[in-house]
């Protein structure tokens, strides 16, 4: 009996009119945890009633505080007929299992109900004793903290990184044709809220178990997805990274400077190696030496061989695909330098226990990645069959154990010996009748690491650490081929480094990660997509898995030709953050790929792209020919301009050069994959030509190329990319935004050829990013960052793209020009209220500044201070965030930012919410936990609430509402590293029927502006002191 | 292709204020949408027409979602749906609140009901505002009525407190509350070169003279009503235009005092015992209901037009009620 967990149910306001007669509502609360339930008394005839109920206590297992959610039920009393259910809260408790963490929930949580949305609020308390247990940590895993966030938390350092975990867990799924039930779709829906809930509790518990016994405490990255595999059951799975961190004490915290945003670790190394100190990467200057013209696109591909097994399970073909250095198998590092050998011996030891060398990260402590090898991705086409026993998710655990073996050797192939900026993920086709078809997809970045992290007692020792950050500088060191030059895995150009001129490195990169803080980039980075369509046959079963892995290659092929295509046309030389999607529909599958591109100041320059006819007869083909490529030349030599990529001209040198006949040699050595098919192999080099060739001869090329003139360009004042920080713009004001958009779209001819959806496909995304530019307009220059899209075929003839981004605006030294037209923008959207009472302000910031930023937060100092204030007066201690959100009028009075009073209680705390891992020119103090929320909306009276889009419109607010409430009430003001994972639309317009599903997480933290950071101490010291104080280092 | 779904979204929820404008004008999408491309949205950001009404779209839905919080202002700081900035937030309350100077002279001191709900087709006819932008106006007068009706204290600060309207804007609403509740008439056609600001100053010095509240702050009755008591002092005022040596007595102080001062000094010595008679039967008779809602047209008739006639400057106005009021006090009766 480890944990005695409190609840009190305070008030509830704007509740809806239950009873028509009074317009009046009797409300009172179910409070509900594993088999107990509790109940506050009636309140009678209010809207806004006063419960101020007592604790309500339940005794339990700690394994059922990870487990389950405590819910709350909001009803109506009714004394002749049953009592009408008002609405529910789901409130995770995990986040009070550590001590670390929050050590109260308190606050106004929106009561919802799936076919009403949200009906008024409830104030809750929630607080847990955990007894001092000296054994607890053995029986479940509380107190192993889970992060969302893909690099290490701004607050804690790195001690030592494990390695992967991963978990899966299976159920039926309580409902799966919603619509056909017997049962009362919003029972049913409530009941899989709850199940999805009680599930990813367990796996979250059973990921910390995995975690104590690797002898870790956090898990970073950590990654949950839902497939919902129709009838054959609902399977919740998760992968992470298992790591040791330390708390930083607030002395020794490092400080951050707004623009590396990666830099918030100390140099965990002790010995602090002069090549790790980021002055020096500024000292380094890249030389001018030699410049290649020879281009040639590292790329290989291989297909496994189908295996056809009709046992139990149908497994159709797993169709891999390595981007830039990987060979199938290929023989490695016989032949290696005895630097690297000495390198690989080195960390093998440390990795060679773990069975799968992954890591969820994107972001890495400084010195942690020694060298990037190349995108190693695998995808495979699984039939799913009805999941027979629940308990034993074997199958899906052997099919992800497939993929991430393969995976592995695909890394292995690379010289690499293990795989970063990993993730996984499934594209379900649902069919009513058949088994339904899933694609299971897992890519990452093949890398060396740094052995240092892996092991125990090897933190300090220095020596032979020494020696590899020697042989690479940390500045240029990731580029660095990890294989052997001799005997390369695939034909790639390598030319000496441009920034160190000692180690090899390939001519073009290719990664799932984001771009390092040591990284040095010429010009701007920009945001790359490509995109794919391709028909398919209808078809079931066996047959349609066949055809679409037989698809797959082609469709990898294509998308990566078109990545090349448009990075080259940006002269650029390295993606990050590569993210490629693949989604199968019943007639046609869609492929989106999206990267930012750099120029790489250590990578050689990119080649051109020559277009050549291969029948150059006609004299008016041939002046089509010329006219093509000037316009590809002079759209080069714009984006040049645009992205301000200017490096330094470079003479040709003879030391640069690659030694062409070793590598064609090696060539042939490259043992052949296991694939018996035809497709085995795909040769994705384009050859070996100078330059970048496009060969027009047929009409497929002539479409790419026009589609590759045809991307609209990005309008002036705008910059995006998918990654976290904007390579190249260092400076940057406080966020501001985040957005969601979602768009389906109805294809009305179902004939149509690759190249028409192709069209249509590309045109939808550009219209989404047009649509984004439109309603940012006001806001230039602002930059979007972790720009995704999502895109899935829902239905025959439907495709639904799903797009969410982070708006940034860089605080530059702008042209006085710029500042101008800036500040007219500002007036016409009438936002020109800055408040300039705000006490803080950086003189140089008004500028840039918007009024809605500064508003929001000198709200939030203002609470800031009246916490500290109420705390110093010596008030009780953890009532500060409840006070924060009740009605008092405290907030008003102390205003000092409107002359108009809102007599309407203390605002409502501001949350904000981001994609990306922290907020820009503001300081993370603590991480409070992570939100991880499932939601169902469905609707009958779809017409009535404004149509599917009014009706996805309302339910997204409303889950950005509740993750709010979620977040002010463990006491945070914002949700960094939030994702939608899942939305999941359908609807029937005949029976004005609609449901969605939306999953969202994040973490939950606390943050203060870099410029605040004198006034904070107080307030923290004291909120500590005042709650367990276990947690002193705040 | 068509778009089937198309939302936008962000946490802090956005508007774009001319879009605001557009809605509450009552414009539909398309409308709104050919306002804006003429007004050049487009060229400026190269934006095509189906992004303009994808915009246009989101921002009416967010709007018509808003709707509902906006009928009751205090609720909009404290809910959680939208995060809005404080700000933007009375922008969007004050904006919301504003009414049209036109519209809002043809229902000023007609009742609130749904009979006049019904014809604002022919109100929207006559002044040129939308339907709909009559219907948002006219219920948010219904809504204020509706609310200062039950409350006590006083009414400009009950407007302001429970719908967060700014000075201004609170006290026009308190006279057109007023005004409905008195329901003076004022569609008359001699009332027609009255413009709605005007009938508000009346509507203002009305509320802090003649009402309850007026008079004794502490009284737990609201400033709506004229007072009842006051109205039936104003009878005993008869007694100077019924005894004619008071008459006299008061027009020669009247004159004594007005004398070179203004150029209408003829005139006003001529008419004054008319003039007289005219103020004090239309305050001698404010105790029927029916005469109160006539009175600015009485007042209108039986004293504006004899003085413009007689070509009197605001000024002369001024100055003559002045002193009519001043001697009236010197007056034994009324000692």
């Amino acid at each position: 009996m480890p944990g005695k967990l409190k609840a009190k149910i305070v008030a509830g306001r704007h509740l809806p009119v239950m009873d028509r007669a009074s317009d009046l509502t009797d409300a009172f609360v179910e409070v509900k945890f594993g088999n107990t339930t509790f109940k506050t008394d009636v309140f009678p005839k209010s809207l806004n009633p006063q419960w101020n109920s007592e604790w309500f206590k339940f005794e339990v297992d700690d394994e059922d505080l990870q487990d389950e959610p405590l819910q709350i039920t909001v009803l109506d009393h009714d004394t002749y007929s049953a009592n009408d259910a008002i609405g529910k809260v789901y409130i995770d408790i995990d986040p009070l299992l550590s001590c670390e963490a929050a050590t109260v929930i308190s606050g106004w949580f929106p009561i919802y109900d799936t076919i009403h949305g949200i009906r008024g609020e409830i104030n809750v308390l929630v607080k847990v004793d955990l007894f001092n247990d000296l054994n607890r940590f053995r029986q479940s895993s509380c107190g192993v903290k889970f992060f969302c966030t893909t690099s290490i938390p701004r607050c804690y350092r790195v001690a030592l990184v494990h390695g992967f975990v991963e978990e899966l867990v299976v159920n039926e799924d309580p409902e799966y044709q919603w619509i056909d039930r017997i049962r009362t779709p919003r029972a049913s829906n409530e009941a899989r809220q709850r199940l999805i809930s009680l599930m990813s509790g367990e796996l979250q518990r059973k990921i910390g178990l995995k975690v104590l016994e690797m002898g870790g405490n956090a898990v970073v990255g950590y990654l949950q997805c839902f497939d919902l595999e129709g009838e054959s059951g609902l399977v919740v799975r998760a992968i992470g990274t298992a790591c040791t961190l330390d708390k930083l004490s607030p002395g020794t915290a490092p400080n951050t400077t707004t623009h590396t945003n990666t830099h918030t670790l100390p140099n965990t190394a002790p010995a602090s190696n002069a090549c790790n100190s980021p002055s020096k990467d500024s000292k380094e200057s890249p030389l001018a030496h030699g410049c290649r013209s020879t281009h040639n696109s590292p790329v290989h591909s291989t297909c496994s061989s189908q295996r056809l097994s009709h046992s139990q399970n149908f497994s159709v073909s797993v169709p891999t695909l390595v981007f830039t250095g990987m060979g199938s198998g290929g023989s490695v590092g016989k032949e290696a330098g005895p630097l690297k050998t000495l390198l690989r011996q080195h960390t093998q030891s440390a990795l060679e226990q773990r069975e799968f060398p992954i890591f969820t990260l994107t972001c890495f402590p400084p010195g942690f990645l020694v060298h990037v090898g190349g995108v190693v991705s695998t995808r495979s086409v699984k039939l799913l069959d009805r999941i027979h026993n629940p308990d034993e998710p074997e199958t899906r655990d052997a099919w992800w154990e497939e993929i991430r073996q393969e995976i592995k050797s695909h890394a292995k192939a690379l010289g690499c010996h293990a795989v970063v900026g990993y993730s996984e993920s499934t594209s379900i086709w649902y069919t009513l009748y058949f088994k339904e078809v899933c694609i299971l997809s897992a890519s990452g970045t093949a890398a060396m690491l740094n052995p240092r992290f892996m092991r125990e007692g090897c933190l300090d020792t220095g020596g032979s650490d020494h020696r590899f950050e020697d042989a690479s500088p940390p500045s240029c060191g990731f580029v660095h081929i990890p294989y052997d030059e001799f005997n390369m895995p695939f034909p790639a150009q390598l030319t000496y480094c441009y920034h160190c001129r000692r180690q090899k490195v390939p001519d073009v990169l290719f990664t799932t990660i984001d771009l390092p803080a040591e990284a040095e980039v010429t010009g701007k980075g920009c945001l790359i997509q490509a995109r794919l369509c391709r028909t398919k046959k209808k078809a079931q079963g066996e047959v349609n898995a066949t055809s679409i892995s037989n698809l797959l290659p082609f469709m990898e092929y294509e998308l990566h030709t078109q990545l090349m295509n448009k990075l080259k046309l940006r002269s650029m030389n390295a993606l990050f953050g590569l993210r490629i999607q693949i989604s199968v529909g019943e007639n046609m599958l869609l492929g989106l790929a999206s990267a930012t591109g750099v120029y790489l100041s250590a990578l050689p320059a990119p080649g051109g792209i020559q277009i050549a006819g291969k029948t150059p007869s006609d004299l008016s083909y041939d002046q089509h020919i010329s006219t093509m490529q000037k316009r590809i030349d002079d759209t080069i030599a714009k984006n040049k301009e645009l992205y301000n990529i200017h490096p330094p001209e470079c003479i040709e040198e003879v030391v640069g050069s690659p030694i062409p006949d070793r590598q064609r040699s090696s060539r042939l050595f490259r043992s052949t994959s296991e694939s018996s098919d035809e497709l085995s192999e795909l040769d994705l080099s384009h050859g070996k030509k100078d330059a970048f060739v496009l060969e027009i001869d047929d009409t497929d090329a002539v479409e790419d190329i026009q589609s590759l003139l045809t991307d609209a360009p990005i309008p002036a004042g705008f910059y995006s990319c998918n990654t976290e920080v904007m390579p190249g713009i260092y400076n940057w004001t406080s966020g501001l935004q985040m957005f969601t958009s979602v768009r389906v779209y109805r294809l009305s001819n179902a004939n149509l050829t690759n190249q028409g959806l192709n069209k249509i496909f590309t045109d939808l995304c550009e219209n989404l990013l047009k649509s984004l530019y439109f309603k940012l307009r006001s806001m230039i220059p602002c930059c979007l960052c972790h720009l995704n899209f999502t895109v899935a075929v829902p239905e025959e003839e439907l495709i639904q793209v799903r797009g969410h981004t982070y708006l940034s605006t860089p605080l530059q030294s702008w042209s006085g020009e710029n500042e101008e037209q800036l500040q007219f923008s500002m007036e016409l959207c009438g936002e020109s209220t800055i408040s300039n009472n705000q006490p803080t302000a950086k003189p140089s910031a008004p500028s840039v500044d918007y009024g809605s930023f500064a508003d929001r937060c000198s709200t939030w100092l203002e609470l800031l201070r009246l916490k500290a204030h109420t705390i110093r007066r010596g008030s009780v201690k953890t009532i500060s965030s409840s006070e924060r959100c009740s009605p008092l009028p405290e907030g008003r009075s102390r205003s000092l930012r409107s002359t108009r009073s809102l007599p309407c209680g203390a605002p409502v705390t501001v949350v904000k919410m981001t994609p990306l891992s922290f907020l820009p020119g503001t300081r993370i103090v603590k991480y409070l936990g992570i939100i991880n929320m499932f939601f169902i909306r469905e609707t009958t009276s779809l017409r009535e609430e404004g149509g599917v889009s009014g009706f996805l419109h309302s339910f997204i607010a409303e889950v950005f509402a509740m993750v709010r409430a979620h977040v002010a009430a463990l006491g945070g003001n914002a949700l960094v590293s939030y994702s939608m994972k899942e939305c999941v639309f359908m609807e029937n317009p005949n029976k004005n029927q609609a449901q969605c599903l939306i999953n969202v997480s994040g973490d939950a933290v606390i943050f203060i502006r870099e410029s605040d950071q004198e006034a904070i101490p107080p307030l923290l010291s004291s909120r500590q002191t005042s709650s367990t104080g276990a947690d002193g280092t705040t | 292709m068509s778009v089937e779904l198309d939302v936008f979204v962000g946490n802090t929820t956005i508007m774009d204020e001319e879009v605001y404008q557009f809605w509450l004008d009552g414009y539909t999408v398309n409308d709104a949408v050919k306002v804006r491309m003429e007004g050049g949205v487009l060229e400026e950001c190269e934006a095509s027409a189906e992004v303009l009404r994808s915009d246009t779209m989101d921002q009416y839905r967010t709007f018509q979602m808003c709707e509902r919080l906006l009928h009751s202002p205090a609720k909009l700081a404290n809910q959680l749906l939208f995060q809005i900035p404080p700000h933007r937030q009375a922008m969007l309350i004050e904006r919301y609140y504003t009414f049209d100077g036109l519209f809002v002279r043809e229902v000023l001191g007609k009742k609130l009901s749904k009979g006049t709900k019904k014809d604002l087709d022919d109100v929207s006819a006559k002044t040129g505002v939308t339907l709909k932008s009559c219907r948002r106006q006219f219920d948010n007068f219904k809504r204020v009525f509706k609310v200062v009706e039950e409350l006590k204290g006083p009414l400009v600060e009950n407007i302001r407190q429970h719908f967060l309207l700014s000075d201004k804007l609170a006290r026009d609403y308190a006279a057109i509350v007023f005004f409905a509740n008195n329901r003076f008439e004022t569609g008359k056609k001699k009332l027609h070169y009255l413009t709605f600001q005007d009938f508000a100053f009346c509507a203002g010095q009305l509320i802090s003279n003649w009402t309850v509240g007026a008079l004794d702050n502490m009284v737990e009755d609201m400033d709506v009503d004229l007072e009842k008591e006051f109205l039936q002092d104003l009878k005993e005022l008869k007694i100077l235009i019924t005894d004619k040596d008071l008459l006299d007595q008061h027009k020669s102080l009247v004159c004594t005092a007005l004398r070179g001062k203004t150029k209408a000094f003829n005139e006003m010595e001529a008419n004054f015992k008319n003039l007289s008679r005219g103020l004090v039967n239309i305050a001698a008779k404010l105790t029927n209901t029916k005469d109160v809602r006539d009175f600015f047209i009485d007042l209108v008739e039986k004293f504006i037009e004899p003085c413009r006639s007689d070509k009197w400057t605001a000024g002369d106005m001024r100055l003559y009620l002045t002193h009519y009021t001043n001697s009236a006090h010197i007056l034994d009766t009324f000692k």
